[in-house]
């Protein structure tokens, strides 16, 4: 065992209670687990399983934009594609993504508690999350919903004979875990830190979940109501939306975006506070500005909710609205830009190390930033007039997204798969994939900016023959982008079956998590651990690395045990 | 909290603040046919906040209840009166446009 | 039974866990009910007159009497509250069905009103019976912001019934435990929403 020099780390001298994996393996002790690692991984499966089936919905998309005229699927297959890769991967992948799964797996451990506040809560949401995207998917079985994921108003309330009902009935009971997840992960980090875990102590992904966990409550009933309203008008013929009737649309639009806005930051704050952890561990450095880091995490987290209107600039609203949220749009890069320079300034005179999670947390980084300028773009109301509408708001987003957030979830994924399940992974073949993962993605998304600013329109199944380069290009980095999406599911396998045993702290990191055995017990530690520092214990901003130490270290490494099978 | 407090007086402290709450029920129907125009809305709304007030406080104890409950409270309000304000602000300045701006679209 | 559950070490903390956790649920509520208000307000700005005009069709009387009815079953649910935490079991018994029958009241008297309305032609579509614009979006809101509050009712009476129910058989911790504070919490903010419902849906229109 090689993590003994950590304050608080229990002495695992004696024996141990056995792995939470090892804690029953009937289907059973899985289902009805109220167990928050093995939600955790009960949510790593089923949103495994809804980015696979948005994943696929994306690939026959860019199959059929690799020609220029329709001729794959028909504009409506078409329609119902982009909606169903939309639904799926917003609210059953990405929403989800890192919160339930990393979140609920690290968090409880981060701030050393046994379990979140209400662990049976935590199953319901699970369960509420896979009956909502059950429902979904039932609609898009039966036949698909052609409105896009922002079913907006009267598209989707007058004319769409699509299955939008259904579909926004399991947007709507998705939500409902989305807010107990959210609400049960501010009560735990309020109640259940442990001794000494003072707030200014809590790691920043324990930060950036309970920053997370607060728009989550504050922003998903408004979806809620919002999608009630359409069902309300569609089933009871309700006049809320109808222009014929003297309804406003766009008001649609404005309690929609007030979810959806905040929910881009669901998606992209808690893939901040991963890539936090990893910059800091793979760098052997404090983080630079924690507080700065910390209140820009609650500044984007409240800011979040005030920028809605730049979605709506073409729709109607009126000048001085736009005017109003162009504004504060410009605002929330602020924050955004405090966290970019906080983590270059915490890789300066670092002892920077590559490993897999590294690599995907660099990653975002960059693409993070090239999201975020785009977005500076698009705050600025005659830009965005020009290009709304067109690839290059599907290359913005997307740079967030997925450029981001699915590196981000990547990075954390590699980072405590050790601690998940106890085993290494092969780094060669993570490397590969996290460098695979950045060029494919890049290949895919770049060119839209381009096609986006030459005026291709977005959600059309055709296209004029002079974008045609430049989609091809788009298409071929997809392929790429699939391999190295593939490529993880080989080594995790891998590990599963033959792993080296990964030892309690494979990397040595600070963070209570890796203060105690990998796959952790039940209870997580054997007695409770007392915090006496600050996060990231690493080496002060004015000391030299500790390299010869380092190295010594890693030779320790080399001595875990051997894989008892 | 007292040692043993005798029923009655819970009862009492309840009805208490029931025949305030009616007496503002009273109020705010009478008020309604007031010939007092524009001033219903806000006459309405002040007593709604009244009644909402003192169920919140003494009912739902939010007077003693710990900060963070006051917090989530409060800023659940905050968010709704955003919700508000900044969809107003495009709705009530939609006719606003400058001549230019309406024309060109025209 | 001592009404301590995994994760807690003491019931104090378990208590306040709780109660930080349903006012979270009660303040993502204040929102989902913000997006109704939201629209609402912002259609009695485009169509006063209409508003004015179909607000006067609505039944001020049950409305009244369902408001009294809701004020005085978040009376009683207080005592019921107020009881459990001195251990006063049959009080806690009183506070409970009474709140659960005053709720079953309430829906009974709604039920009512909304035959009435569905005579009157007051539901929105084809044969709704006012001309006024902004009229039959009134009546949508109406529609839709009572019937969300009677979800909610329906599902407040059902877990307060059961509460009752299962505290009379002894199958439940009060003792100690937020059991009482958060399914009244939960209660309380249903009255709140219908005391903003009601200047809201039943006093536009009258008098001068």
């Amino acid at each position: 065992m090689t993590d003994a020099a950590h304050p608080g780390t229990p002495d695992h001298g004696y024996s141990l209670p056995p792995s939470y994996l090892g804690a029953g393996t009937t289907l059973r002790s899985w289902l009805l687990t109220t167990d928050h690692k093995r939600i955790g991984l009960l949510y790593l499966a089923s949103i495994t399983v809804f980015f696979l089936i948005g994943g696929i919905a994306a690939a026959v998309m860019r199959t059929e934009l690799m020609t220029p005229t329709g001729d794959l699927v028909s504009a409506d297959t078409y329609n119902r594609l982009f909606t169903l890769h939309g639904v799926i991967m917003v609210w059953f992948f990405l929403i989800p993504a890192v919160p339930t799964t990393l979140g609920n797996f690290i968090l409880p451990m981060a701030i050393g508690a046994r379990d979140v506040a209400f662990p049976r809560l935590n199953l319901l949401s699970w369960y509420l999350n896979i009956a909502g995207g059950t429902l979904a998917l039932v609609a898009l079985l039966l036949g698909g919903v052609d409105t896009g994921w922002t079913f907006y108003t009267p598209y989707s309330t007058l004319y769409s004979n699509s299955y939008v009902t259904l579909a926004a009935a399991g947007v709507f009971v998705a939500g409902f875990s989305s807010i107990a997840t959210g609400l049960n992960f501010i009560v735990t980090v309020h109640t259940q830190r442990t001794k000494g875990m003072t707030w200014m102590r809590l790691p920043l992904f324990v930060w950036s979940i309970y920053a997370t966990s607060i728009i989550l409550v504050l922003a998903t009933p408004a979806l809620a109501i919002v999608l009630a309203m359409i069902v309300g008008e569609r089933v009871f013929d309700l006049g809320l939306f109808d222009p014929t009737r003297g309804g406003d649309p766009i008001l649609f639009q404005h309690i929609f975006w007030f979810y959806s806005h905040p929910a881009v930051y669901i998606m992209i704050l808690p893939g901040m506070g991963v890539v936090t952890e990893v910059l800091t561990c793979f760098s052997r450095r404090k983080v630079f500005g924690y507080e700065a880091m910390v209140f820009a995490i609650l500044g984007i987290a409240i800011f979040g909710f005030f920028v809605w209107g730049h979605h709506m600039f073409v729709s109607g609203q009126s000048t001085f609205a736009s005017l109003i949220f162009s504004l504060l749009s410009f605002v929330i890069a602020v924050p955004s830009a405090i966290k970019v320079f906080n983590w270059s300034a915490t890789l300066y005179g670092g002892h920077i190390t590559f490993e897999a999670s590294m690599l995907y947390a660099l990653g975002f980084v960059g693409l993070f930033t090239m999201g975020g300028l785009t977005g500076l773009f698009l705050a600025s109301v005659p830009v965005d007039v020009h290009v709304t509408d067109t690839y290059f708001i599907v290359a913005h987003f997307h740079y967030i997204m997925v450029g981001g957030m699915v590196s981000a979830f990547f990075a954390g994924l590699h980072f405590w798969w050790p601690k998940i399940t106890g085993r290494m992974y092969s780094e060669g073949f993570a490397r590969a994939a996290a460098l695979l993962m950045f060029v494919g993605f890049n290949v895919t998304f770049f060119p839209q900016f381009i096609l986006g600013f030459m005026g291709m329109p977005r959600r059309y199944w055709s296209y004029p023959p002079e974008f045609q380069i430049l989609n091809l290009m788009s298409s071929f980095g997809a392929m790429i982008l699939a391999l190295a999406y593939a490529l993880p599911f080989v080594y995790f396998a891998l590990s599963l079956w033959r792993g080296r045993m990964a030892g309690d702290n494979p990397w040595r990191a600070t963070g209570l998590e890796w203060a105690t055995a990998s796959p952790p017990p039940r209870e997580n530690f054997a007695e409770p651990p007392v915090v006496d520092s600050a996060p990231y214990d690493y080496h002060p901003a004015h000391a030299e690395p500790t390299e010869r130490e380092d190295a010594r270290d890693r030779e320790d490494q080399d001595d875990r045990p051997e894989d008892p099978r | 909290m007292t040692e043993k407090t005798h029923p009655g007086r819970l009862w009492r402290k309840a009805a208490l603040v029931w025949v305030a709450l009616s007496l503002a029920l009273a109020a705010t129907v009478v008020g309604a046919y007031l010939d007092i125009g524009a001033w219903k809305l806000p006459l309405a709304m002040a007593i709604a906040a009244f009644k909402a007030a003192l169920v919140a406080a003494i009912f739902m104890e939010l007077t003693g209840a710990g900060a963070g409950t006051r917090i989530a409270a409060l800023v659940g309000l905050l968010w709704l009166a955003l919700m508000l304000s900044l969809t107003f602000a495009d709705e009530t300045t939609r006719a606003q446009s400058s001549d230019g701006f309406t024309q060109g679209a025209e | 039974m001592s009404g301590l559950n995994e994760p807690f070490q003491t019931l104090a903390r378990q208590r306040g866990a709780a109660e930080l956790g349903i006012w979270i649920f009660l303040a993502s509520e204040l929102v989902f009910f913000g997006g109704l208000f939201t629209g609402y307000s912002v259609y009695r700005f485009l169509y006063p007159d209409g508003f004015l005009a179909a607000g006067a069709e609505t039944n001020l009387i049950i409305g009244t009497a369902n408001t009294a009815i809701l004020l005085t079953s978040s009376a009683t649910m207080a005592v019921a509250v107020w009881a459990g935490r001195e251990g006063l079991r049959r009080h806690v018994l009183w506070g409970l069905c009474l709140t659960s029958l005053l709720g079953a009241g309430f829906m009974v008297l709604k039920a009512v009103e909304y035959a009435e309305d569905i005579r009157k032609s007051l539901v929105p579509g084809a044969g709704f019976a006012l001309p006024e614009r902004g009229a039959e979006i009134f009546f949508s809101f109406y529609w839709i912001m009572t019937a969300i509050h009677a979800v909610h009712l329906t599902i407040g009476v059902a877990a307060v019934s059961l509460a009752a129910w299962r505290l009379w058989r002894g199958r439940v911790d009060w003792r100690g435990t937020a059991f009482l504070h958060v399914l009244g919490l939960y209660w309380h903010l249903i009255d709140l929403i219908w005391i903003f419902l009601f200047p809201l849906l039943y006093l536009l229109g009258r008098g001068g």
